[in-house]
């Protein structure tokens, strides 16, 4: 739009039905993609859609925060496994509604990285990795040694709930509330690095010098976007607490925040809808390891080694690849 | 006063072991800017070796000693060959190389524990267990091994890189890689041997830690936290860092282990990151230089 600022509204008119036409087109896709699961009437693929759901949410979280942000972190698990622990209490151990629990558990996510964001992300490049990874193992620590945590077996006895008399108690009900928060959480990536704080944190990921000498208030916005996405993990880590109905530190370690970073990977970085499509691959993958039994984490491994060195770039340079390719044959 | 000496002895052994292998992640990193995950692990399967040919099958000491050192070697070389290089020759984002190597310490990790067992295992330390008492201090003769044989091998390693032609390449190819490999020192071949020497020193950090605690095949991802928190506590590739950074690293967990707890050292190692780097953000001997913070 920028590039012709003088386009007459009758110019603009069809190209904005046709960005309509599209955007009708992604959401009737979208649509489909979602209720497809639904459709199989299978648990087990219920199961595994739900898992799929709330790794899209982290990986488009973390998306934003590395891809889009630059700003690299280890600890996004950690910030899941508060709002996890955070909801659980609230909300099944003292009968706190579940919509406020939830929230409550995103707040505290928030908090955690603010407290700890202001300081950690001074640091840059490989020295803010090493610090978020000894943060997420540090958190760790506290799920495994915390009495409120339940310690090392976590906590059992969790029922999905009810909201407004609707029961979510079904796999395939809470798989649809699932859903619904992975969109709303897309369109909130969407608009946020489509605004003007989302162009200040690219300057900042391209050059953090460069971005403060243009006006942008460096600091903040790295810490603000840190505990945003912080929140959104948290978000998730109440959902799937809910999914599992089981709590454990296991769920909330360091290999799952490994997980998440090679979601984003494989989705190409600074896509979101890359970052959806490398949650459902890392899920469906991790969920067919479990079949190999002891040898689980030695393939996850390989698995690991084997998709960084043909798609070190992610998924979307073989869409672009395939695009060059159709291109050059019309001969464009 | 007495448990106080006791705390900086301790403190001295554990801090010379992770010296050691902070050591071992600069190697690597100064040559290839690759930070190298599975160095953690490689320091267990040392401690586990070390159990399995010592302690199990009663080999002598020397020679356990040279098979960890030859066989750590292998194992470093074998990533570098399997994993790393492939990467490098893509020119792979770093972010790519540091999850594959995440993906080599699952490897290593599990093929481990189905090989050698799940279980902790107590491994025997070479000069027996009946503590020397100087002063009326007791001090287990492990840490006068850890110690020693550390200060031994940083001479030696010190010899190579400042006394030979080799370390002269090394050091080349760590200030300006293109620049070496324009002078004609084969880069790739120098990468591969840091990954040797890495694999080696961390192998050898593993033998000698493991009579202080237990060895066991879950140790390798607090061993990898404790080994990188010294190294950008001392500054990343510097080699005074990689000791300053172990020493400080030791001392704070032989506090946490005598005054607080076992259970929160990995959160104290955090809290010493965050305190040390809060002053100096790249490190008590980075180098301040943006470019040095790498490009992740």
């Amino acid at each position: 739009m920028n590039v012709q600022p003088q386009a007459t509204a009758a110019a603009k008119s069809p190209r904005n039905g046709s960005r309509l036409r599209t955007n009708a087109l992604a959401l009737a896709g979208a649509f489909a993609v979602i209720a497809l699961p639904l459709l199989s009437g299978n648990g087990y693929i219920i199961q595994v859609a739900s898992l799929a759901a709330i790794g899209a949410i982290m990986a488009v979280s973390l998306g934003i925060l590395y891809g889009h942000s630059g700003q690299l972190s280890f600890a996004h698990a950690a910030f899941y496994g508060v709002g996890a622990y955070t909801a659980v209490v609230l909300h099944t151990q003292h009968g706190v509604n579940f919509i406020v629990s939830l929230f409550a558990g995103a707040a505290l996510s928030g908090l955690v990285a603010f407290v700890v964001g202001l300081p950690t992300l001074r640091l840059r490049g490989n020295y803010l990795a090493i610090a978020t990874m000894a943060l997420q193992l540090g958190i760790s620590e506290v799920f495994v040694n915390a009495k409120i945590t339940g310690g090392s077996v976590g906590i059992l006895g969790i029922v999905r709930p009810t909201i407004a008399g609707f029961s979510f108690e079904s796999p395939f009900a809470y798989y649809v509330l699932l859903a619904l928060a992975a969109v709303l959480v897309f369109m909130l990536a969407h608009y946020i690095v489509h605004s003007r704080a989302g162009r200040g944190l690219a300057a900042i990921r391209e050059d953090e010098t460069a971005a403060g000498v243009i006006g942008v208030d460096v600091i903040w916005y790295k810490v603000s976007i840190f505990t945003i996405t912080a929140m959104i993990a948290g978000l998730a880590g109440g959902l799937f607490a809910y999914q599992l109905e089981y709590v454990s530190p296991e769920s909330f370690n360091l290999d799952w925040s490994i997980a998440v970073l090679s979601m984003v990977i494989i989705g190409g970085k600074r896509s979101a809808i890359g970052a959806v499509v490398g949650a459902v691959i890392v899920t469906i993958v991790t969920q067919l390891l479990f079949s190999v039994g002891d040898l689980q984490f030695l393939v996850y491994g390989v698995w690991i080694i084997v998709i960084m060195l043909f798609l070190p770039e992610g998924l979307v340079s073989i869409w672009g690849m395939v695009r060059r390719g159709a291109t050059s044959e019309v001969g464009l | 006063m007495v448990s106080f000496v006791e705390v900086v002895i301790a403190a001295a052994s554990f801090g010379a072991a992770f010296a050691l292998l902070a050591l071992s992640i600069n190697v690597i990193y100064s040559t290839s800017t690759v930070l190298n995950f599975a160095q953690g692990e490689f320091m267990m399967l040392g401690g586990m070796l070390g159990w399995a040919l010592y302690s199990a099958m009663g080999l002598p000491y020397w020679l356990a000693v040279v098979l960890i050192a030859g066989g750590m070697g292998l194992v470093g070389l074998a990533e570098y060959v399997l994993v790393v290089r492939p990467l490098l020759l893509r020119r792979a984002a770093d972010i790519a190389i540091m999850i594959a190597t995440f993906g080599a310490a699952y490897v290593i990790r599990t093929a481990t524990a189905l090989g050698m067992g799940r279980v902790e295992r107590p491994a025997k330390p070479p000069l027996g267990q009946t503590p020397f008492v100087i002063g009326g201090v007791p001090i287990l003769p492990q840490s006068f091994v850890v110690i020693g044989i550390t200060c031994a091998v940083l001479i030696l390693a010190w010899w190579l890189y400042s006394r030979t032609t080799l370390g002269l390449a090394l050091r080349a190819a760590a200030f300006d890689p293109d620049g070496a490999q324009l002078v004609g020192i084969n880069v790739d071949r120098l990468n591969a041997l840091t990954f040797a020497g890495g694999g080696l020193l961390a192998g050898i950090a593993g033998l000698l830690i493991s009579p202080l605690s237990y060895a066991s095949p879950w140790f390798g991802i607090t061993f990898a936290i404790s080994g990188f928190a010294a190294a950008i506590i001392g500054g990343l590739g510097s080699w005074p860092g990689a000791v300053v950074g172990g020493i400080i690293l030791g001392l704070a967990n032989a506090l946490m282990l005598r005054y607080v707890s076992g259970q929160w050292g990995t959160f104290a190692t955090f809290i010493l990151i965050l305190l040390v780097l809060y002053i100096r953000p790249t490190g008590i001997f980075g180098e301040r230089n943006a470019a040095k913070f790498g490009t992740v």
